[in-house]
């Protein structure tokens, strides 16, 4: 009686069933051949050129450091000036946009008349539009006035600029969620406007905040054409590792030092924060 | 009556709304960077502006010359037909592979999450190291020629960006393999947000394992579905680095996105107002996919 009972809930527990044995290894082989590029660029870091050329798949059996000391020492790319504008450039932008972003929604989401819908219909265009159509204009303007070496406040105004519709769309879907008790509640003990949305509405919008920081941020630490093309003389690590490695290399051993120096931030910090990185850059894109 | 209405008004003066000074530095960044150029590209795809400078001498209103002049550019044509194509195989690739990855995911157990993190980890990383790890394997002195040399094989050695279709063969695999994951986990959490006792009933009916997928998984899923097939067309029909990387457009100018094209236009040639031209069309298309596909996507929703 109990045995057949038990067959039964598994049975019917239809969707937690298990592959078949040959559906599971299927899966490990594709999970295998997806990883083959990224276990390229591990064991050939170790190497010469010289020896990738004549083992190009096998394991290292003199670990060569020369092609990583040769990036991080490189005198004519100096690969931590290089982080450290890719750096500013992404936390500049993420936390600004958050910020402008943020307070955009609130006016939005919270106040109901004809300029806030207007409002945001307008910054529901930018989510739409290309962007290739700004930088010939954007380029123009910058030497217009002068700013076309402008630098990282520029490439950090410019970034907030084309991530501040995302964000504003984010944040007001959550702000609308949050019931009005407390800003209630708030006004009663004599908060202003100001007090109110710093001290209680911005720091419960946490979730949507690492929601769009991370896509954001993401977005803005991997950008080329930006930087390429209106960054003047800047290089962030995009734009550096394309110029150090130049488009006719074959010097393996060094592309795949950079390209491991220039991921290496980014995939650190997805390893350690998967869940956020994965629901921030899957739902973000979905409810963009 | 009178008592009900103060006490309606004393509500609303419970909180205190927002003034427009919140929105004001996000409006003043937004309008000033983004939405000025862009009235300034769609102004200019009116005109034979050169997008150096404004020199009101030269400039000439040309109507909807920029516009005609695109259906004859023999060069703008070789672009759509290359970012169609790509479009439509990554496009293909990533959601029926992803899909199909995602439902045996799903039932994979504890290494579910695992086998996920590989598969995302090539969305985080910049479409310029992925393009040049790629590079670097299929490159003529790459890792796969030299692995053919070394196990005596030199008769099949590969040579990606010889012609135009193996050229543009390698971007698909490059782009499949970046964004694979990233559909991937979209469908992943999709299909775990099926009822489970949807397929429990089916299963009392004695309907298979197919009709299952077909008839619940399939209709349940529609929102993300057209999620994922708009946002891969959005992302493929700008397609840009990873062309940008591997083959530079060639051989020749066989290669060409039609972004390629319009960056060409607007940075090499300086033609910018026929560049802004290209672009607002792009807009006016990736706008239309949009609307039509979420038309569709409304009438095969269910509602449960």
């Amino acid at each position: 009686m109990n045995k057949v009972k038990r067959h039964r809930t598994k049975h019917n527990f239809a969707g937690a069933e298990k592959n078949s044995l040959i559906v599971q290894l299927l899966l490990i082989l594709v999970v295998i051949i997806v990883s083959i590029p990224i276990y390229i660029v591990i064991i050939n870091l170790f190497k010469t050129t010289d020896v990738i050329r004549t083992s190009p798949l096998s394991f290292p059996t003199v670990f060569s450091l020369d092609s990583l000391i040769y990036v991080i020492t490189d005198p004519y790319k100096n690969i931590w000036e290089l982080y450290l504008n890719s750096a500013l450039v992404t936390f500049g932008g993420t936390i600004l946009s958050v910020l402008l972003s943020s307070m955009v929604a609130y006016f939005i989401a919270r106040s109901n008349n004809r300029l806030s819908n207007f409002m945001r219909t307008y910054f529901m265009l930018g989510l739409m539009i290309p962007y290739i159509l700004v930088y010939v204009p954007l380029a123009l303007l910058l030497r217009f006035v002068g700013l076309m070496n402008g630098g990282i406040p520029v490439l950090i105004f410019i970034y907030t600029s084309n991530t501040i519709s995302f964000g504003v769309f984010i944040f007001t879907g959550f702000i609308r969620s949050l019931p009005r008790d407390m800003e209630e509640s708030a006004s009663l003990d004599g908060a202003n406007i100001y007090q109110t949305f710093w001290r209680i509405i911005f720091p419960l919008l946490k979730p949507a905040t690492a929601t769009v920081a991370i896509f954001v941020g993401v977005a803005m630490w991997n950008d080329f054409l930006t930087p390429m093309l209106l960054g003047g003389n800047i290089q962030t690590i995009t734009t550096g590792i394309y110029n150090a490695i130049g488009a006719h290399a074959t010097d393996w051993a060094r592309v795949f030092a950079y390209v491991f120096m220039a991921s290496l931030p980014l995939v650190i910090a997805f390893l350690t924060l998967q869940k956020q990185f994965i629901s921030g850059l899957t739902s973000g894109s979905i409810k963009g | 009556m009178r008592s009900a209405r103060m006490k309606k008004k004393g509500r609303r003066r419970g909180y205190l709304n927002p003034s427009f000074a919140f929105a004001m530095p996000g409006t003043l960044v937004y309008s000033l960077l983004l939405m000025l150029p862009i009235l300034f590209a769609f102004a200019s795809s009116f005109t034979n502006w050169n997008g150096l400078t404004i020199n009101l001498e030269n400039l000439r209103f040309i109507g909807i010359d920029n516009y005609s002049r695109m259906m004859e550019d023999t060069a703008l044509k070789t672009a759509v037909g290359v970012t169609l194509f790509i479009t439509v195989v990554v496009v293909l690739a990533v959601n029926i592979l992803g899909l199909g990855l995602a439902v045996i995911l799903k039932n994979s157990g504890r290494m579910t999450n695992i086998i996920r993190t590989v598969f995302f980890l090539p969305y985080i990383l910049s479409s310029i190291a992925v393009s040049f790890i790629w590079m670097a394997i299929i490159s003529y002195t790459g890792i796969i020629n030299s692995f053919l040399i070394s196990i005596g094989l030199d008769d099949f050695i590969i040579n990606f960006s010889a012609t135009k279709w193996s050229s543009i063969f390698w971007i698909c695999v490059v782009e499949i393999w970046r964004s694979i994951g990233f559909y991937m986990t979209i469908y992943l959490a999709a299909l775990q947000g099926v009822p489970q006792e949807l397929y429990e009933a089916c299963v009392m009916d004695g309907s298979g394992k197919w009709s299952r997928f077909i008839h619940i998984t399939l209709p349940m899923i529609v929102p993300q579905i057209t999620v994922a097939f708009l946002l891969s067309v959005i992302n493929e029909l700008r397609i840009y680095d990873v062309i940008f990387v591997l083959t530079g457009g060639g051989p020749g100018t066989s290669t060409q996105s039609i972004t390629y094209n319009i960056l060409t236009q607007s940075f090499v040639n300086w033609r910018s107002g026929y560049a802004s031209a290209m672009a607002v069309a792009l807009c006016v298309v990736i706008t239309i996919i949009a609307a039509v596909s979420m038309k569709i996507s409304k009438k095969l929703e269910v509602d449960v």
